[in-house]
């Protein structure tokens, strides 16, 4: 069996050749930032990882309670929109015994007068019925 | 094994043993290239199918279900709405208890204890997966549900979402709105119909990557296709003054035992229909009540013979041509022969009287002579200005045209008769129309119901109504004060429309009903009143339509006729409409 040298290069040669040089260790400290490194980039992956699916919960979780509250402002419409009703205004009224008023007043206010739309105070009775008998 | 030859050349010497390592490599070279064969398969030429199958398998899409658009009032409260809904469904595999879960669902439910009891009996016994418990609930019956289920813990019940229509006030101007299909939510009468391209919006959809079980992978891919929502729509409604005319023709209804009717209040100036009633009413919350009678807007798709409130045309036609003035004397006697009719009047009159009281006593024989001095082809121009023979409005579902023969097909009668309201047949809009022509300077303004849509992304496209000249503003003027007549007199036919606090002119129409079957007019009447208010300064029209109206008042009045049984209606629902716009009184 015939040994062949192995060529490293001029330094490493030297090594192997020279007793009286100094054999050089293997060089850690490359390497362990190295992998220290890669552990971070793989932990902080991870971590991102996490928060983003944290944020997409968390984003998840706003849209329902939007929807929600967008559907319960809906709801809260057709609420007010139903009591805003007039027949049921006008059979309330009833119930508690309110009468349309005998006497209308109206007041023409004279700097508003060239104004025909304007004039008649409202009156409570007929905010609730929506006109008078 | 290797041994050298003679000629020193070394040479392989077969075994046994190799042979097996042969077969061996064989079969492996053979199920590697099959492996590779398959792979080259799946990944190249199948690729595409494959990841598409992947992809369809890993994906989910659901349909976004568009919000339909809001229909408005004018003070932009809502008329008709979506809001959100559910479907109730159960899979009746997944139910321990079908007693139990029976129980607590069927006071939701339109199906009785015992039919859910079945029919989860049957899915368990089929297996089936799907029954319905409980259609298009809001969001509060819903949570009541929910939580009687989480109670009972009760598995197996689903709720999908169901977009709910709904009309928070259900009666007013319910024939106007109209409604939507129970199935797919599609316009079916009125403006829903109508406007149903606009009010529906676009769906959209969601795809959302999923693993195994079928949730949502977070960090899978989502996309959103946005529905887009329908337009809104603003109508030229009122709402209290739709209600206190619904009220009033009512209660017309009920003392005049009319068996329909409709009320119709305009603005004079701009066209909008403010208000626009029909009875028999409904409530459209309410499905139950549903017929096709009842969902018909009567005031524009019902047609009837007009009767005296189209003398107002005839006469206006006459002054604006220089035909005849208001003091012109025109010949009354008891009855007038035209072809084979006799026209007459109803009561005495005088044996002359001018064109002012003509209108006032709405004299049948006086307007035929004042017709036959206009002449066919001017008196029918004049109709056809004013609308008559066409749709009068704007976006009104189901409208009728009305029906008005051209002048050349005119027969000897045709002229006399359509001159008082007969042989011509028109809408309820159309003659509000006429008369908001008059109370307009003689500028007639089309008729609309929607005063703008609103796009999803604000946009808002306006009504522009048409309008055209058809009276001179003195003719129209002198018009009113003859109209005004009718009304203010203590002679007019229409003096029961007089109200407490406002002037109004108008004229009242009653016109025998044509009946198909005996081919003859009957005793049966339709009985009518339009008008303006305060008659200086119009700022409503008000017509009133009832249908066979019969009975008698307490003097004996006969209700039947418009005088007796429309003009009040009349005057309770433009003094009304006139408060309700905050209109000065300009009565003393």
């Amino acid at each position: 069996m015939t040994a062949q040298a192995i060529h490293y290069g001029t330094r490493r040669s030297a090594t192997a050749t020279g007793d009286q040089m100094r054999v050089a260790g293997p060089r850690i400290l490359p390497f362990i930032f190295f992998v220290a490194a890669v552990v971070a980039v793989f932990f902080s992956m991870i971590y991102l990882h996490i928060s983003l699916d944290q944020t997409a919960f968390e984003l998840d979780r706003l849209g329902s309670e939007i929807r929600v509250e967008q559907s319960r402002q809906l709801d809260l419409r057709y609420d007010l929109a139903g009591l805003q009703d007039p027949l049921r205004i006008a059979t309330e009224a009833q119930r508690i015994g309110l009468v349309h008023p005998q006497e209308r007043i109206a007041l023409v206010v004279d700097r508003l007068a060239t104004n025909s739309q304007v004039s008649e105070p409202e009156s409570p009775v007929r905010a609730l019925t929506g006109g008078g008998p | 094994m290797v041994v050298r030859d003679r000629q020193g050349v070394n040479a392989r010497v077969w075994k046994r043993g190799d042979f097996r390592l042969l077969l061996v490599g064989l079969v492996f070279t053979l199920a590697w290239g099959g492996i590779g064969y398959r792979l080259f398969d799946l990944q190249g030429s199948q690729a595409l199918a494959n990841a598409e199958y992947g992809f369809d398998q890993r994906i989910r899409k659901r349909a976004i279900e568009p919000m339909r658009g809001t229909i408005y009032d004018r003070d932009g409260i809502e008329l008709a709405m979506t809001i959100d809904g559910f479907n109730i469904l159960v899979d009746p595999m997944l139910i321990d208890d079908p007693h139990g879960a029976a129980s607590v669902l069927a006071p939701f439910s339109e199906k009785s204890y015992e039919d859910l009891v079945t029919e989860f009996v049957e899915g368990q016994e089929n297996g089936r997966r799907y029954a319905e418990i409980a259609m298009r609930v809001d969001s509060r019956t819903k949570d009541l549900i929910e939580s009687a289920v989480d109670e009972a813990d009760i598995s197996g019940v689903f709720y999908r979402d169901q977009p709910l229509r709904v009309y928070p006030a259900g009666s007013v101007a319910a024939q106007v709105i109209g409604l939507v299909r129970f199935d797919d939510g599609s316009g079916l009468e009125g403006l829903e119909a109508t406007f149903d391209s606009e009010l529906e919006g676009e769906p959209g959809q969601i795809i959302v990557e999923v693993d195994p079980a079928g949730r949502a992978i977070p960090q899978g891919e989502i996309r959103v296709e946005e529905a887009v929502a329908g337009s809104d729509i603003v109508t030229t409604i009122d709402r209290e003054i739709q209600f206190a005319a619904q009220q009033a023709l009512r209660k017309a209804i009920q003392t005049t035992n009319a068996v329909g009717g409709s009320v119709v209040v305009l603005v004079p100036g701009t066209g909008e229909i403010l208000a626009m009633a029909s009875w028999p009413g409904l409530d459209l919350n309410d499905r139950s009540e549903v017929t096709p009678g009842v969902l018909r807007n009567r005031a524009v798709a019902d047609v009837y013979e007009p009767g005296s409130t189209l003398k107002t045309i005839t006469i206006a036609a006459a002054i604006d041509q220089g035909v005849v003035t208001s003091e012109t004397p025109i010949d009354t006697p008891r009855s007038v022969t035209v072809g084979e009719f006799d026209y007459s009047d109803h009561g005495t009159n005088p044996a002359w009287m001018p064109v002012e009281d003509v209108i006032m006593r709405s004299s049948n024989v006086g307007t035929i002579e004042i017709q036959r001095r206009l002449g066919n082809d001017l008196h029918y121009d004049y109709l056809t200005a004013f609308g008559l023979g066409r749709p009068a409005g704007l976006d009104v579902a189901g409208e009728s045209h009305g029906k008005l023969e051209p002048s050349s097909s005119w027969n000897a009668t045709s002229g006399s008769s359509i001159a008082i309201g007969y042989a011509v047949h028109t809408s309820a809009l159309q003659m509000a129309a006429v008369y908001a022509t008059i109370a307009n300077d003689g500028i007639w303004t089309e008729p609309y119901l929607v005063e703008e849509i609103i796009k999803p992304d604000g946009d808002r496209i306006s009504t522009s109504p048409r309008t055209r000249r058809v009276l001179s503003s003195e003719t129209a003027a002198e018009m009113r004060r003859l109209l005004g007549r009718v009304v203010e007199s203590d002679n007019g036919t229409g003096r029961r429309a007089r109200m407490d606090d406002y002037t109004s002119g108008g004229k009242t129409g009653t016109s025998q009903k044509f009946d198909v079957e005996t081919e003859a007019y009957s005793d049966d009447t339709t009985a009518s009143f339009i008008g303006m208010a305060p008659l200086n300064n119009p700022q409503v029209i008000v017509i009133v339509v009832l249908d066979s109206p019969n009975g008698s008042l307490e003097d004996g009045t006969d209700l039947s006729l418009g005088g007796a049984s429309a003009a009040p209606v009349f005057a309770e629902v433009a003094q009304n409409a006139l408060h309700q716009l905050g209109v000065a009184p300009d009565r003393d």
